[in-house]
C-alpha cells in the first residue's frame, strides 16, 4: 500500500539518477589541412602561475607553487579570402580590400614553463607532473580568454597592410590603397 | 510489529530518495564531494606583453598528429658509494624506478617565410612577374599544456625531468610529421597561393619558383 502510494516519487528519483550520462563527442581531426594564412604579428606574453593547495579540509599542511609561463601568440590574415572583385587596378594604381585579421595560434612551449618556487609541508606530497600540467592548462585558458584585450588583431591588420603595401610596391605599383573588409568582423 | 518496521523502512527510503533528488538538482552537495579533493586553482595574475614582432610568414599546411612517449628513469642505489653494500654485507638497495607515459596531440604549421624575400627574388617586366619563394620550413610546433595527457606517472618527477620528456615528445612529433612530406606540400601550396595572388594583382604572366628544402 505504502509502496504503491510513493512509487511515483521513487520512480522519479531513479529516473533522475539514470539521466546523468552525457554522450561523449568524438573528436575528428584531419591529419593534414591546407591553409592560406599570412601571419603578420607575434606577441610574446608572460604570466606567473601562482597556486596554493590549502582548500581541502582534511589535508593537513599546505602546498604552494610558483611557475613562470611564456606564450607566443600569432595573428594574421587569410589570403584566400581576397576575391578578384576586391582588387581594383588602374595602371600603376591599385586598391586592395583585405579580410580582417584572425588569431592563428597560441603556442606555449614546454621549455617556456618553468617552476620558480615550490613549498610543500611535511605531511603533503610534492606536485606531480600531471598536477603541474593542470596548473599550466589553467594559465593557458586565462591567456586565451584575454587575447581580445591585448590588441593583437589590430596590430596584425596594421602589419598586414604594411607588408602588402611593400610587396605591391616591389611589384611596381606606385599608388597603393589598402582597405579592410567592412562586412566581416575580426575573429579570435 | 512488522507493519511498523515496514513503515520505518519506507520512511528511511523516502528520506534517502529526497536527499538524492536534492543532490541531483544541486540543492545539497553529494556525499562524494565531502571527501573529494578541492581542485587547485591558480590566481588570475596579469599577462605581460614582452615582445611584439612583425612577421611575414605564409602558413600553407597544418599537420595534426598524436604521439606517445614512455620514459623510465632507473632508481639509483641508496648508498652513495657502491663499495658500501659489499663492506656491510647488505644487498645493494635501490630507489624505485620512475615512469612517465605521455600522450601528446600537437599541430605543426609549415609554410614559407616571406620576410626572407629579397629584391633579387622578384623580377617584374611589364605584365610579367617572376618570383623565387624561400624554402619551405616548419614555422611552429604547437603542443600546449592542454594537449598533453598523462597516461601513467609513477615516482616523483621534477619539473626539469618532466619538461625533458615533453621535449622528446615534441621531437618525435616533428619526425612523424616530416615523414608525411609536409614541407613539399607546404611549398606546392605556397606556390599556388602566390600565383593566385599575383594574378589577382593584375599580372598576366606569372612564374613562381620554389626553393627545394634540404633535409
Amino acid at each position: 500500500m505504502f509502496f504503491k502510494k510513493y512509487s511515483p516519487v521513487l520512480l522519479l528519483c531513479v529516473l533522475c539518477m539514470s539521466c546523468n550520462k552525457k554522450e561523449k563527442q568524438l573528436q575528428q581531426v584531419m591529419a593534414l589541412q591546407q591553409m592560406n594564412d599570412l601571419a603578420t604579428v607575434e606577441y610574446v606574453v608572460t604570466k606567473i602561475i601562482k597556486a596554493n593547495d590549502n582548500k581541502t579540509w582534511y589535508k593537513i599542511g599546505d602546498r604552494k607553487i610558483l611557475m613562470s609561463c611564456k606564450a607566443t601568440l600569432t595573428a594574421g590574415i587569410d589570403l584566400a579570402a581576397i576575391k578578384p572583385e576586391q582588387v581594383n587596378i588602374e595602371g600603376k594604381r591599385i586598391t586592395l580590400t583585405l579580410p580582417h585579421s584572425k588569431m592563428i595560434s597560441v603556442n606555449i612551449k614546454p621549455e617556456d614553463i618553468t617552476e620558480a618556487y615550490e613549498s610543500v609541508d611535511v605531511l603533503r606530497q610534492s606536485f606531480t607532473s600531471q598536477e603541474r600540467n593542470g596548473l599550466a592548462i589553467q594559465a593557458e585558458q586565462q591567456i586565451n580568454a584575454s587575447i581580445g584585450e591585448l590588441g593583437i588583431l589590430q596590430t596584425a591588420e596594421t602589419n598586414a597592410a604594411l607588408f602588402v603595401n611593400n610587396f605591391l610596391h616591389r611589384l611596381g605599383y606606385e599608388t597603393i590603397k589598402i582597405n579592410f573588409d567592412n562586412l566581416a568582423t575580426p575573429k579570435n | 510489529m512488522r507493519k511498523i518496521f515496514t513503515k520505518y523502512v519506507v520512511l528511511v527510503l523516502l528520506v534517502l530518495a529526497v536527499i538524492v533528488l536534492f543532490q541531483r538538482i544541486q540543492w545539497l552537495p553529494s556525499f562524494g564531494d565531502w571527501f573529494k579533493s578541492k581542485p587547485v586553482e591558480i590566481e588570475n595574475t596579469a599577462i605581460v606583453i614582452k615582445e611584439i614582432n612583425a612577421l611575414a610568414q605564409l602558413i600553407t599546411v597544418t599537420a595534426y598528429n598524436e604521439v606517445v612517449i614512455e620514459e623510465v628513469i632507473k632508481g639509483g642505489s641508496l648508498f652513495n658509494n657502491p663499495v658500501v653494500p659489499t663492506l656491510l654485507n647488505v644487498p645493494d638497495l635501490k630507489y624505485v624506478n620512475k615512469k612517465l607515459v605521455l600522450v601528446g596531440k600537437g599541430k605543426i604549421l609549415a609554410g614559407v617565410d616571406l620576410a626572407k624575400l629579397t629584391d633579387k627574388d622578384i623580377f617584374v617586366k611589364g605584365d610579367s612577374v617572376s618570383m623565387k619563394l624561400p624554402k619551405p620550413m616548419i614555422l611552429q610546433v604547437i603542443i600546449n599544456p592542454s594537449d598533453y595527457d598523462t597516461f601513467e606517472e609513477t615516482g616523483s618527477w621534477t619539473d626539469a625531468e618532466a619538461r625533458a620528456v615533453k621535449l622528446k615528445l615534441r621531437d618525435k612529433l616533428i619526425i612523424t610529421v616530416l615523414r608525411q612530406n609536409i614541407l613539399q606540400k607546404a611549398a606546392a601550396k605556397a606556390k599556388l597561393l602566390m600565383e593566385n595572388f599575383l594574378t589577382a594583382s593584375g599580372f598576366k604572366k606569372v612564374t613562381v619558383i620554389t626553393t627545394p628544402n634540404q633535409l
